[in-house]
């Protein structure tokens, strides 16, 4: 199946971002094991753990429980707190033991793009939500009541500025009647990366109106052409689409325009829009027109860069310089 | 340099983020000598420190020995005071591990140039994730005035009291001859605003960034600079939309030299310097240089998967 | 005919070559075979200095010895019962040495007897004259002949014959030999593999057509699964095992195959090998990634260490947590680098200026080199300091099977805690009884500090005044008093009193138990004990030691002999733990050492043994 072959590709050309977020989630869970351990030593039954800490060298050579003695921590964490950190250490293993799995999404015929996106996210956002909550807990604010939803569902709109730069990308296996993808531009920020998998008949632009200045949006044959989208420090949208539809990449860059970011490689006659419930002819075309527009370079598009803005002095400067001048090097 | 993220559990989960003012990142009061050069160095990195909003708990300091290396002690952020030469080894042992954090080493000039030699231009090779910092007076000050790799010829020092026999080591020409070399600025004591600018674009910059840092020290060398301090026509600044851009230091300093820091032939030429002239400026940048710290990055396991790891070793070696 | 049948408990083996004909490959693959279908194996390279000494040369003898055994072997025995060598010359090495039994089966090339060049000719004439004078038996076998027939250069083959030989004499199981071939070859083509097969075939014709006999050491049935690798695998495979991923060195023999074998398995798992610009600057690194929060690892070798020597004292005094694996070799200085030594563990504890306290511990097989990993990797970061694992050359490339290691997944280094720093805990806040403190790790909220290797208070804070860095000083020394305090006492092997203890520590422990155990059996009243934990002691020694008329170390360094010139009992120079035990228990203790640049062999120990009591060593 064509469409099998190229989810797996695509997995492929990401394997770096999603490698990057498994590493995170296997430190998290190490992270989340430590503590546990730390807590539970200062429960009770530390030797036993001391004991296989040391290892069997230490057999007959180390008395493990002097040795747990001597390393007891102080600290006072009650039952419900080590329970809920063993919650959480089951579901962030789970997460790691997903592998790939955690960043496909199947959407099914007829379904809503935005909300199986959405879905997904807040499903990988569980791991951010639990992560607070480990947070929260070792700072003794945890208040079940505020705090207890994180770990069912994260969704994207409570996701951190830095969450947002490490979430992994996701494949989405998309039919082309239903990629209403203008509805994903609330998920485009931080690293954020989205891959739409199109089979069947497409709107010929449906990304178009996704391409604003810092985002990668791209829509391509084959997953081969993602490596740049993937490198890309920031937002993008990938769709791998059919014949019938538009080429092109939209690629983010510092002052410059949209004629620079847009090059379009197939454009689609405009009479190329195809019948598709809930998609007007005018509504593709619009979206045709949008394409073409951003890409046209006005006559005189010659504008050089423009100057960086220059910062004002500010008050450290003025106070190293007065030292400086009240120090008379040359009387020393 | 900028640290990314090493666990889903090292963001500051509990949301509390205030502004960190320069107070915040300052811990104790130096206690180097007036005029001495370090307190405009230190004084640019609090600036830094404060306008990037470093995660102090996320950033690390290192140094070697010498007046430069107290430079930690005076910072509110995590920092490693080693042994003389040093600085960049430690600084490069917690970077690999640790790609969240933010690292900066901090040498003087024998400090670098002299002991630490070979960790200096193999530093620069392995072209690791963070900002290095000679802090060069051109003398060992700590000690009390013994001659330095950098000591101009002819200067008299405690242990070359004919003067130094040696022409002065060129640090911004032996950065630049080393392959995959990826930043190299020079700036000074005595334009504040100029060496901000260059800390930022070297914070900036992903790679080895390497900020030669020319300074006086009030007892041994207060007049080696005198020239450029009291006569600006003896700086020439390097300027270029690319490069280190600050308009006080181009205000004062007439000559210009637009130099386009991608250029590393010109950059050399610049660097051997001529006819006696100070230049401030950025000489060299190449982002695309391969980082070690990226190279050597690996992906993590969990306790169980290293074990999954381990036992297929095992089977290697089962009889 | 059948062949007359040999049946013995233990055999021991050598092969022997010029460097590059391959002796070692061929030692490694009949060890490894013998330990897989069940016998103890201890096998030890034979290596001379220089990677292409000139040919026929008997200083530039390469080769491996094996034992091998019915029971566990422990050590590398007397002298070899079995003997393949390539030329007469490397052979005299060995006949020079006293490496070999008064009566072994020799099998020699033959090949130089009409060799072209004059001199060769003269040389195997005088050769065969001076070992003609023992009682060998010498077999001499057309190796370069027939291995010609199907290799170009012979160089290339004899060690494949030589095998073949070898595991016909000792009927080993052919199928594990071949699997064994595909093993060590996997990274050449399939030719070279098939090659290597008809090589081994050929050896094992010639051997079925030309010997009367077969030697049988039986193995053991065993269900217990065994791994079988050299000391530095051990090392490399139980610092993974250990949780630890970050190892940073600079290439030093015989330490280097550390990071050979870690450069390709720790990848797997996520490990970083950092091959630093120098020795100093790899033990550098370790600290910073330990500042940073792991327990990073370095491994050298004596001059090695010796450069390492201020960063130590640094981990030390910052109290930074640091693994240090020391294969020990001959020296001082460059010394012998491919030869044992076990010279180093004064420099491993006093090396450093000023008082830095570490924990020293000596694996004496290469079971614990894997193990020992685990414990040093853990007392380092529960102490915030130094562990150094000394190690040797004998253990480095010799090989030995031992039990399947079940990993558990708490021997893992503990991902170091990020969360904030309790409110006014300091980073030094050393408990006042145990010196302990607790570590923060960079990365966690309010707990900023600047690690100095200056003196300190206890928040680290640069401090000139006595009383700090009394306390400082105390503090470290304490937390070694307090380790000690958990140690058990060593056990004694024999009875627990006699005319004299043996005290070992590291690889030697399996050569001195053999010599201990032949004592016994002649009626002499010694036991042994062997010492893992060199510091802090581990306790009761002097109360064992009470127990005996006289004590006495055998170690591998230099101590004077007491008839040699100008050597009294006063100005004596003693080997290395004897200082130690000296010191520690003010008991008037002996040494016997020996430093030949080999392992120590079970009679040699026992003649020093027998010379104490002769010698009226009672007290």
């Amino acid at each position: 199946m064509q469409s099998d072959d190229r989810v797996s590709r695509t997995l492929k050309e990401l394997a770096g971002p999603i490698s990057a977020f498994r590493s995170a989630l296997a430190s998290a869970v190490e992270d989340v094991r430590g503590i546990l351990s730390t807590w539970r030593s200062a429960q009770s039954d530390s030797g036993e753990q001391r004991r296989a800490e040391l290892g069997s060298f230490a057999a007959g050579r180390i008395d493990a429980e002097r040795f747990a003695t001597l390393l007891a921590v102080e600290e006072e964490v009650d039952a419900a707190t080590v329970a809920r950190l063993e919650t959480i250490f089951d579901l962030l293993s789970d997460l790691a033991d997903q592998k790939e799995s955690v960043v496909r999404v199947k959407v099914a015929t007829g379904g809503v793009l935005r909300d199986a996106v959405a879905g997904a996210l807040a499903r990988i956002g569980r791991a951010f939500g639990a992560a607070r909550v480990v947070g929260l807990s070792r700072a003794r604010r945890y208040e079940a009541s505020l705090h207890q939803r994180f770990v069912n569902e994260y969704p994207y709109f409570l996701w951190s500025s830095s969450e947002r730069q490490i979430a992994p990308p996701l494949v989405v296996e998309v039919a082309g009647q239903d990629v209403r993808a203008e509805a994903l531009a609330e998920f485009l920020d931080g690293r954020q990366k989205i891959v739409l998998v199109v089979s069947g008949k497409c709107p010929p632009a449906p990304l178009a109106r996704l391409a604003s200045p810092g985002v990668y949006v791209v829509q391509a044959a084959e997953p081969v052409e993602l490596a740049g989208f993937t490198a890309y420090q920031g937002p993008g949208i990938a769709a791998l689409v059919p014949e019938s539809a538009a080429l092109f990449t939209h690629v983010p860059r510092a002052e410059a325009r949209s004629w620079d970011r847009l090059k379009i490689a197939r454009l689609p006659q405009e009479d190329a829009v195809i019948r598709l419930e809930g998609m007007s002819a005018a509504w593709q075309r619009e979206c045709l027109r949008l394409l073409q527009e951003l890409a046209a370079a006005p006559p005189a598009a010659a504008a050089g860069p423009s100057a960086p803005d220059r910062p004002a002095s500010a008050q450290v400067d003025r106070l190293a310089a007065w030292l400086l001048k009240r120090t008379d090097l040359q009387g020393l | 340099m900028s640290g990314s993220q090493f666990s889903l559990l090292d963001g500051d989960v509990c949301g509390d983020e205030r502004h960190l003012t320069i107070e915040d990142y300052s811990s104790a009061v130096p206690r180097w000598c007036p005029g001495c050069g370090d307190h405009s160095a230190l004084g640019a990195m609090q600036r830094l420190l404060e306008s990037e909003q470093l995660k102090r708990e996320k950033t690390v300091f290192c140094s070697g020995i010498g007046c430069s290396s107290r430079f930690p002690h005076y910072l509110k952020t995590y920092g490693f005071h080693g042994l003389h030469g040093r600085a960049l080894p430690v600084a490069t042992g917690i970077k690999m591990t640790r790609p969240d954090l933010n690292v900066f080493a901090i040498m003087g000039d024998g400090d670098c140039c002299s002991i630490g030699l070979g960790h200096w231009l193999h530093a620069v090779r392995y072209n690791v994730d963070m900002v290095a910092m000679l802090l060069d007076n051109n003398i060992y000050g700590l000690t009390k005035n013994q001659t330095s790799p950098t000591t101009p010829q002819g200067h008299k020092s405690n242990t070359q009291q004919q003067g130094s026999y040696l022409p002065a080591l060129n640090p911004l020409s032996a950065t630049l001859g080393i392959t995959n070399c990826s930043f190299v600025a020079q700036t000074s004591d005595w334009t504040p605003a100029h060496l901000f600018q260059t800390l930022k674009a070297a914070f900036h910059h992903k790679g080895f960034s390497f900020v030669r840092v020319l300074q006086r020290c009030p007892h041994f060398t207060a007049g080696i600079y005198q020239d450029a301090v009291r006569h600006p026509d003896n700086v020439e600044l390097l300027t270029h939309s690319a490069g280190i851009c600050e308009p006080e230091a181009e205000g004062l300093y007439k000559n210009h030299i637009s130099h386009d820091p991608s250029d590393l032939h010109e950059a050399r030429r610049l660097a051997e310097g001529g006819n006696g002239k100070f230049r401030l400026g950025l000489f060299f940048r190449d982002e695309s240089r391969p980082r070690y710290n990226e190279t050597r990055a690996l992906p993590k396991y969990t306790a169980e998967e290293k074990i999954e790891i381990l036992n297929a070793e095992l089977d290697r070696y089962a009889v | 005919m059948e062949p007359e049948v040999l049946h013995c408990s233990e055999h021991t083996v050598e092969v022997v070559s010029d460097s590059g004909e391959g002796a070692q490959k061929c030692g490694q693959i009949f060890g490894s075979v013998s330990a897989k279908m069940g016998n103890g194996v201890w096998t030890v390279e034979i290596i001379p200095a220089e990677i292409q000494p000139p040919a026929r040369n008997a200083a530039g003898a390469s080769g491996n010895r094996i034992r091998i055994g019915t029971q566990t072997v422990t050590n590398w025995g007397d002298r070899a019962n079995v003997v393949v060598a390539f030329n007469e010359q490397v052979l005299l090495a060995r006949h020079r040495l006293e490496a070999l039994a008064e009566d072994a089966v020799i099998f020699l090339e033959d090949m130089w007897e009409k060799h072209e060049d004059e001199k060769v000719r003269a040389e195997w004439q005088a050769g065969l004259e001076e070992l003609s004078r023992a009682r060998y038996r010498i077999i001499r076998v057309p190796m370069e002949e027939i291995c010609l027939t199907v290799v170009d250069d012979a160089r290339k083959g004899k060690n494949m014959f030589a095998l073949g030989l070898l595991c016909a004499v000792y009927t080993r199981d052919m199928a594990k030999v071949k699997a064994q071939i595909v093993h060590q070859f996997r990274s050449k083509s399939d030719e070279v593999r098939e090659r290597n097969i008809q090589l081994v075939e050929l050896g094992v014709r010639w051997a079925e057509e030309h010997l009367p006999f077969r030697i049988q050491v039986p193995p053991t049935e065993s269900d217990r699964p065994m791994v079988v690798m050299n000391g530095n695998e051990a090392v490399g495979m139980g610092a993974m095992a250990a949780g630890m991923d970050y190892m940073a060195m600079y290439p030093i023999t015989p330490a280097t195959s550390v990071s050979h074998y870690l450069a390709e398995a720790f990848h797997k798992a996520g490990g970083v090998v950092h091959q630093a610009e120098d020795e100093i600057a790899a033990v550098g690194c370790a600290i910073g990634a330990s500042f940073a929060g792991k327990v990073a690892f370095t491994v050298t070798s004596g001059p090695g260490l010796a450069l390492k020597t201020e960063f130590i004292g640094l981990a030390t005094m910052t109290e930074t947590p640091l693994v240090v694996v020391d294969v020990q070799r001959g020296g001082p200085s460059t010394g012998l680098p491919t030869k044992v030594e076990q010279a180093d563990l004064l420099a491993a504890l006093f090396g450093q200026p000023g008082d830095a306290p570490k924990v020293i511990i000596a694996p004496a097989t290469i079971e614990e080199c894997f193990h020992s990993m685990i414990t040093a990797r853990r007392i380092a970061e529960a102490f915030r300091c130094v562990v150094m694992v000394l190690t040797d050359a004998n253990l480095a490339t010799g090989v030995q099977p031992f039990p399947r290691p079940k990993l558990d997944p708490r021997w893992q280094a503990r991902q170091p805690d990020q969360g904030p720093v309790p409110k006014d805990t300091r980073p030094y806040e050393w408990d006042a009884r145990s010196g302990l403190s607790r570590r923060f790790i960079p990365g966690q909220p309010e707990g900023m500090f600047v690690a100095t290797g200056l003196s300190h208070d206890e928040a680290s804070r640069v401090s000139y005044v006595a009383a700090t860095n009394a306390l400082g000083l105390k503090m470290r020394s304490r937390k070694m008093a307090v380790l000690s305090e958990t140690l058990k006492p060593p056990e004694v092997r024999g009875d627990r009193s006699g005319d004299l203890l043996v005290v070992g520590w590291g690889s030697t422990k399996g050569a001195i138990e053999e010599a201990v155990d032949r004592a016994r059996a002649k009626g002499l009243k010694v036991s042994s004990t062997h010492l893992t934990f060199l510091a802090p002691m581990q306790p009761g020694l002097k109360e064992i030691f009470s127990r005996f008329k006289k004590v006495m170390t055998v170690e591998i360094n230099h101590s004077d002999e007491l008839n040699d010139p100008f050597v009294t009992k006063e100005n004596r120079r003693l080997s290395q733990l004897c200082w130690l035990l000296r010191a520690h228990t003010l008991v008037d203790v002996d040494c016997w050492s020996r430093c030949f640049g080999e392992p120590l062999r079970p009679d040699h120990i026992f003649g020093g043994i027998e010379r104490m009591f002769t010698k009226g060593g009672q007290r």
